[in-house]
């Protein structure tokens, strides 16, 4: 026969079930809103019945004793998990290129009818009317300005696509800050997260931030995770390791790509960006410097206006840094008259014609001539071919980093709501159990009430006779 | 499926975001008139674009070359043909210095009129275009004949590049074209005040020869402007084929991008109001 007491007590427990239920099911509704939060159940079980004493000789069967939540599940399923990082960190990688190309393509400006395409014809073009009008002093100017004009589209250019490499630099900083800083804050929530699990805790809350923090991650940066037996996360990029249970270790950006660790995420995709970037300085460069070297040495052979002056370059510009640097030579800007239109006098003439503008012509062939000089990187190219195609290939890329990045954003927002499906909360689905828990609130109340009268018949009734 | 609140919000988020772009690229597309603004938009297109553009430079050089050769070459030819009519009249006083009876003072006249021809011919050798002497080969600064008609200039020629690998030469020389003249000019006059009538017969020989230099000079020139104008003709023929293909690659269809326009406007309108009407009940507005 169990005790007088045992059926208020299966009531208590049944109250106290419906309440905690009643709490995690509030918990749900005040988070449906939450970054990361991962809806929650109280699982319920009954409370082992008692064995019937062998002497009890009233009731032989056993009787169930009540009810006790012993869990708070987290309803998470870490294979989808797995594929939501992976189509995050391919969705990083695409995107932050896409977008650096982008900036790319726009410091090109092309096309356009002031981008440098248009800027190198228009300047070389401008020899033509030289070669028709060598002795007038106005179109000599107006070619030294078509000239400067060039200087400052490549500066402009150059310029641009150094300040592009400097953002992408400073980004690829700013995100390894930013996984280190996840990185600890994991070893911190790692650690805390193992005390509880072993006190037999099941600290839910914790893990969402954690798993929050590891999608996080995972946009950055191609990471392996590892589930330690208690309860912590091991996390690495390729072979270098960025949590280790309670620790965490900070990578470093060198660390990172000296080791080819780094292949997917946004920081993989800004620094592949960034060596991208500078290939096209390097290109823009090249072109320069073969613009230079090619208009000055057919320039310095030409004399000028006087018909003896020669041996002048028409651009000056620093060896290797070209691009930055062309600028139409001073003496030229303040003597027009010394370019020279005309070919060098050929014997017996001892000085060139005033309106001989075959050097001018020869200076406006060289945008269309394809390059023979040995080592001149844009050898077997012409100079609007070569600057094409590095045009071509910035704005190719871009386009094939959009394509990439939106099919890899489509799957990562196809994943990211089959995770959501299994995580979210649904408000009404709360309601219901709102309903459920209320009710059962109220019958295990009325179960205690009726086993307290029936102990009052009992006290009552026995005593009330005597 | 469940289907959780977080995955109804963000999939309307998504498909509001997704619409509002695509509506923004249809709008901008049409209110710029272009669908090609940036190179990743359509890398092949661009790339062709972009050799089109270099093409419509070199093109619009080409033409204002072929119009200031034009002008040079017209101008060339009136000065040619003001001297033929020169030596025309040249030729008619040494017709009438052989041919009829003079006195030493009607020769004087002849001759004075002479005279005058040769200075004449002389100002027409020394045209120029906007200061360029025209005759004087590429020596362009300097009158290619002084007071005693001696020839200064070269015999090289100014030129005009009139596409890739094609220059044409533009200058008639002026010794091939006058010199002739003044030398039949010259004689006459001295023959004339001298009263030689069979040396002045000689002359009319010279002047003739010296018009068959000015009228081979102006056939070669004709010849010239004729190349020009074809030149100028396709150089327009085919700037508007340039302009077209550029206009296909870079321009909207504007039929087409109002169709994209409206049907952007409809999946737009579409997909707010069913945001607007997707959380209008839930289980909350029926306990009570």
């Amino acid at each position: 026969m169990p005790g007088t007491f045992f059926g208020i007590e299966i009531g208590r427990t049944g109250l106290a079930a419906a309440q905690i239920g009643q709490d995690v099911t509030g918990h749900n509704i005040a988070n449906s809103g939450t970054e990361g939060y991962t809806v929650e159940s109280a699982h319920q079980e009954t409370l082992a019945y008692n064995k019937p004493s062998s002497r009890d000789t009233l009731v032989s069967v056993p009787l169930g004793s009540g009810v006790i939540v012993n869990q708070v599940l987290r309803a998470r399923d870490q294979f989808l998990d797995a594929q939501v990082r992976d189509a995050s960190s391919a969705t990083g990688l695409q995107s932050s290129q896409r977008d650096a190309l982008k900036q790319v393509g726009a410091a090109f400006g092309e096309p356009s009818n002031t981008g440098l395409n248009a800027t190198l014809g228009k300047f070389f073009t401008s020899f033509h009317d030289l070669a028709n009008n060598p002795e007038d002093l106005g179109v000599r100017a107006a070619t030294i300005q078509k000239g400067d004009g060039l200087a400052r589209v490549f500066q402009g250019i150059q310029q641009s696509l150094g300040a592009i490499g400097k953002s992408l630099s400073d980004q690829a900083k700013t995100d390894v800050q930013t996984i280190n800083d996840y990185g600890s804050q994991i070893a911190a929530l790692n650690s805390t997260i193992r005390q509880d699990s072993a006190s037999g805790q099941s600290p839910n809350d914790l893990l969402d931030r954690r798993d929050l923090l590891v999608d996080k991650l995972a946009a950055l940066a191609n990471i392996s995770t590892h589930n330690n037996s208690d309860g912590t996360v091991s996390i690495a990029i390729g072979s270098s390791d960025l949590v280790v249970g309670k620790d965490a270790y900070a990578v470093t950006l060198t660390g990172l790509t000296a080791g080819g660790d780094l292949k997917d995420g946004a920081l993989a995709g800004v620094t592949a960006a960034q060596s991208q970037v500078a290939v096209y300085q390097g290109q823009l460069n090249s072109l320069a410097a073969s613009v230079v070297s090619q208009v000055n040495a057919v320039h310095s052979t030409g004399v000028g206006l006087d018909g003896t002056t020669t041996g002048l370059s028409f651009f000056t510009a620093m060896a290797g840094s070209e691009a930055s640097t062309i600028a139409v030579n001073s003496v030229l800007q303040t003597h027009p008259e010394d370019v020279a239109a005309a070919a060098a006098p050929t014997l017996p003439a001892l000085v060139g014609a005033p309106g001989d503008g075959s050097n001018a012509t020869l200076l406006a062939d060289i945008e269309n001539k394809t390059v023979t000089t040995a080592g001149d990187p844009l050898q077997n190219t012409t100079i609007l071919d070569f600057y094409k195609q590095t045009v071509a290939d910035a704005g190719g890329r871009a386009a094939s980093a959009g394509t990439a990045s939106a099919s890899a954003g489509a799957s990562l927002t196809q994943l990211t709501q089959q995770r959501s499906s299994v995580t979210g909360v649904v408000t009404d689905t709360e309601m219901v159990n709102m309903m459920k828990y209320q009710r059962a609130y109220q019958a295990s109340a009325r179960v205690v009430q009726t086993m307290d009268d029936m102990l009052g018949t009992l006290m009552t009734g026995l005593f009330s006779g005597r | 499926m469940r289907i959780t609140d977080s995955l109804r919000y963000g999939g309307l988020q998504t498909n509001i975001e997704t619409s509002l772009d695509n509506l923004n690229t249809v709008q901008s597309q049409i209110s710029t008139g272009k669908k090609l603004t940036a190179f990743s938009d359509d890398p092949a297109g661009a790339s062709q674009s972009v050799a089109l553009h270099s093409a419509l430079i070199d093109n619009t050089q080409y033409s204002r070359d072929s119009d200031s050769a034009k002008a040079y070459l017209s101008a060339t030819d009136s000065a040619l043909s003001s001297a033929t009519a020169l030596i025309q009249k040249g030729r008619q006083i040494a017709v009438q210095g052989a041919n009829s009876d003079h006195t030493p003072e009607s020769f004087a006249a002849l001759s004075s009129q002479v005279d005058g021809i040769v200075s004449q011919l002389t100002q027409i050798a020394n045209a120029d275009l906007h200061g360029k002497y025209l005759f004087a080969g590429t020596n362009t600064k300097t009158a290619p004949y002084d007071a005693a008609q001696n020839f200064t200039g070269n015999s090289s020629s100014v030129s005009a590049t009139l596409g890739p690998n094609y220059t044409l030469a533009l200058s008639t020389t002026g010794s091939t074209a006058f010199g002739p003249a003044f030398t039949a000019l010259k004689s006459l006059k001295t023959d004339l005040a001298a009263g030689n009538v069979a040396a002045i017969s000689a002359d009319i020989a010279g002047a003739d020869k010296a018009l068959a230099a000015v009228s081979t000079a102006r056939a070669t020139t004709g010849a010239k402007i004729v190349e020009v104008d074809a030149v100028t003709q396709r150089l327009t023929r085919s700037a508007g084929e340039y302009n077209d293909a550029v206009s296909k690659i870079e321009d909207v269809d504007l039929a087409t991008a109002f169709v994209q326009l409206q049907s952007a406007q409809n999946v737009y309108q579409a997909s707010l109001s069913t945001t607007a009407k997707a959380f209008q009940y839930s289980l909350a507005d029926f306990l009570h």
